[in-house]
């Protein structure tokens, strides 16, 4: 069987505050495999950015985070802080949701590229050329023009496609993009998409491709994650989870999606909140907003199972084979 | 480039309206005081004669908005009046206090803008550790400590105890008799150095430790709460969250990314507190005997010789308005978002 890139084994974080103790991530275990680019979906709140960060290791400093994060033989997890630095950049980078947030708004862009490309390729000497280089790769015609350009004299998309840049600048093997396209406009967010599939298909780079947009992962993830509430719901393959779709939860997200809607009838919603994360219930976090939720559920917690090679579950009465 | 141009030059020309208004109050209030300048002018033993040529030289027999008028032009002229007092020029008198009281504001501001920019980006870089809660004990001491008690703590120590600075003046009486200064600048540091007269410089060193550091004691206050309520917000950006994700040396992330962000306020606090000095020293001035412009205003005030009371002001609002012009251009040169607006 193939190695994964990166391989996040049950991964549980709180948070500690006044308020009292936030438990935000419960046993979360997925797989990266190398040239894959891998959906982590899921509505507001449910914890894809922490899950990210927890990659990273750009927590703040009020979290308690257990389980392993395996990357290249070895736990990220374990790393003193100076060591982590060596891989952020160079082997895992990032880019975030807001990308007119993301760039310092004092330094031309140039500027910030060069640092970047400085930071994490010590050795290179043609700094400038390789900025430039790297501009082009991204769809910049007058790639100088842009190199002398502060941040906001360009365009969100303009901006997030710097961003790329500068989370390439160290030639990373793995890519986190949270919600990328999410402040974008529709044209846009097509471009975007395009290009960090290019990004896998050039360089071979793996994405973690954070997005509550159904649509996106079609297009473009080789496998998918979905979360609820802290916990990895169901995972597998692109086409499995959309045409073989087992949890009611992940229904519940594709019946939401328009152009699942019937013409005559409103679009489904999936009724209820998420459930607090300072007092978790006890059994299944999905059973209050779910239509086959049994006794079962009330008490136990369901645990993710195989389906398939690749498919896995966590539920206690799963779908059966549906397409939709 | 061209908008911030004209953006400069309704700046300069706001200026001037500021410093018209300015004198002509000050005129005002000076003039609506009770008081006979006449009286000052020749002394409590002149004769009624001498009295009257004074009410005609000074001009006083004519109606208030001549006078006004006569005061405004010989300004345009370059002409500041005649002191009360000292029956000199008032433009050289104030040249003559000046260029004290600038040398120990400009190395107390210089002193402030280093110490407080180390200490409030180490403050916020150990935020909620034990040197944090130091550095703001010491900043808050700074901004809240009398400054005259503090120049007296200094005195008593230095000089009283330890015997090792000089307790007032600019310079010492040796150096005044066997090594004089040939004024040039009116800069005593500066001066000493062109003369080529390096004991004297030495001495002038000595003297200027005291009073400056007691004066840049708020000013530190100052620029290390600003600089370090500053890194904290800027810290949290998301792009240095960003910069910190992909691989951005730590050393730029701070002293690069997050410093010049957070360095526009303290700037912006540090040039007022620099404009205030020029006229607001005085306790510090007295203290340490420093002959500074401070010094003048106070007798200028309490002898009500406005001529001089008007020359300071505006001198004062000279200052005031050029710096908040000066730290527009920096802010500006610093800031691209405010260059592009
Ligand atoms: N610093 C923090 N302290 C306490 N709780 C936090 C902190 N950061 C995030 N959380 C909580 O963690 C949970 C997950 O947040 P996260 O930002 O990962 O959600 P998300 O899935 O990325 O949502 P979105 O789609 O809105 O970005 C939320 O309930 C949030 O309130
Ligand atoms: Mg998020």
């Amino acid at each position: 069987m193939k190695k994964p890139l990166i391989e996040v084994k049950e991964l549980n974080l709180k948070f500690v505050s006044f308020e009292g103790i936030a438990h935000i991530l419960d046993n979360v275990s997925f797989k990266i495999y190398g040239r894959e680019i891998f959906g982590l979906v899921g509505e507001t709140g449910c914890g894809k950015s922490v899950t990210a960060l927890s990659i990273i290791r750009l927590l703040p400093k009020n979290s308690i985070i257990e389980g392993s994060i395996i990357f290249d033989e070895k736990n990220l997890l374990d790393f003193p802080e100076r060591e982590m630095a060596k891989i952020r950049g160079r082997q895992i980078s990032m880019i975030l949701q807001d990308p007119t947030s993301s760039l310092n708004p004092m330094f031309k862009v140039g500027e910030q590229l060069c640092d970047a490309i400085k930071s994490n390729q010590p050795n290179r000497k043609d700094v400038k050329d390789y900025a430039l280089e790297l501009l082009k790769v991204l769809g910049f015609r007058e790639s100088k023009r842009v190199f002398n350009s502060f941040p906001n004299e360009l365009s969100g998309g303009m901006q997030q496609r710097i961003a790329i840049a500068i989370a390439l600048s160290g030639e990373p093997k793995l890519l986190i993009a949270d919600e990328p396209t999410t402040a974008l406009d529709v044209l846009t967010q097509a471009q975007i998409v395009a290009l960090l599939k290019d990004i896998r298909d050039k360089y071979g780079t793996s994405i973690l491709l954070i997005t509550h947009n159904l649509g996106l992962v079609a297009e473009v993830c080789d496998r998918v994650g979905v979360m609820y509430s802290g916990q990895i719901v169901e995972t597998g393959p692109t086409e499995e989870i959309f045409y073989n779709t087992r949890h009611p939860y992940t229904l519940g997200l594709l019946q939401a999606l328009p152009y699942n809607k019937p013409k005559d009838k409103p679009l489904p919603v999936i009724l209820g909140n998420l459930p607090n994360p300072f007092n978790p219930p006890k059994g299944c976090r999905f059973k209050e907003r779910c239509s086959r939720a049994t006794k079962e559920c009330e008490n136990l917690k369901p645990k993710p199972y195989l389906i398939s090679q690749e498919h896995s579950v966590a539920c206690f009465n799963p779908l059966g084979d549906i397409i939709c | 480039m061209a908008s911030f141009k004209s953006y400069l030059v309704r700046r300069i020309v706001l200026a001037l309206l500021v410093l018209y208004f300015v004198i002509t109050i000050t005129f005002i209030l000076s003039h609506v005081v009770p008081s006979d300048p006449a009286e000052l002018y020749v002394g409590p033993k002149a004769t009624k004669e001498q009295r009257e040529k004074a009410i005609i030289e000074l001009g006083l027999d004519k109606p208030l908005y001549v006078q006004y008028i006569n005061y405004i032009f010989g300004l345009l002229k370059g002409d500041l009046g005649t002191s009360l007092r000292a029956h000199t020029p008032v433009l050289h008198d104030i040249l003559v206090y000046l260029p004290a009281t600038l040398e120990i504001v400009v190395i107390a501001n210089i002193i402030a803008l280093f110490i407080g920019i180390l200490f409030g980006t180490f403050s916020a870089l150990k935020k909620d550790h034990l040197e944090d809660h130091l550095i703001r004990f010491i900043s808050v001491g700074g901004v809240s400590i009398p400054s005259f008690w503090f120049a007296l703590l200094t005195q008593l120590i230095f000089f009283g105890i330890l015997g090792i600075l000089p307790l007032d003046g600019r310079l010492s009486t040796e150096t005044q008799l066997f090594n004089p200064i040939k004024t040039i600048t009116g800069f005593y540091t500066v001066d000493s150095l062109l003369n080529g007269n390096f004991p004297a410089f030495l001495d002038c060193l000595r003297h200027l430790i005291l009073p400056a550091t007691v004066l840049a004691t708020y000013p530190i206050g100052l620029v290390t709460r600003m600089v370090r309520s500053m890194m904290v917000e800027v810290l949290n950006e998301n792009y240095i969250r960003f910069a910190k994700a992909n691989g951005f040396r730590e050393n730029l992330i701070y002293y690069k990314y997050a410093l010049r962000n957070a360095l526009t306020p303290a700037l912006m606090a540090l040039g007022l507190s620099f404009a205030y000095s020029i006229t607001g020293a005085f306790l510090v001035e007295v203290i340490f005997s420093w002959p500074g412009l401070g010094t003048y205003t106070v007798n200028a005030i309490l002898e009500n010789d406005y001529p001089s009371i008007l020359g300071v002001t505006i001198v004062g609002t000279i200052f005031y308005v050029a710096i908040n012009l000066l730290l527009d251009i920096l802010q500006a040169y610093i800031d691209p978002r405010v260059r592009l607006q």
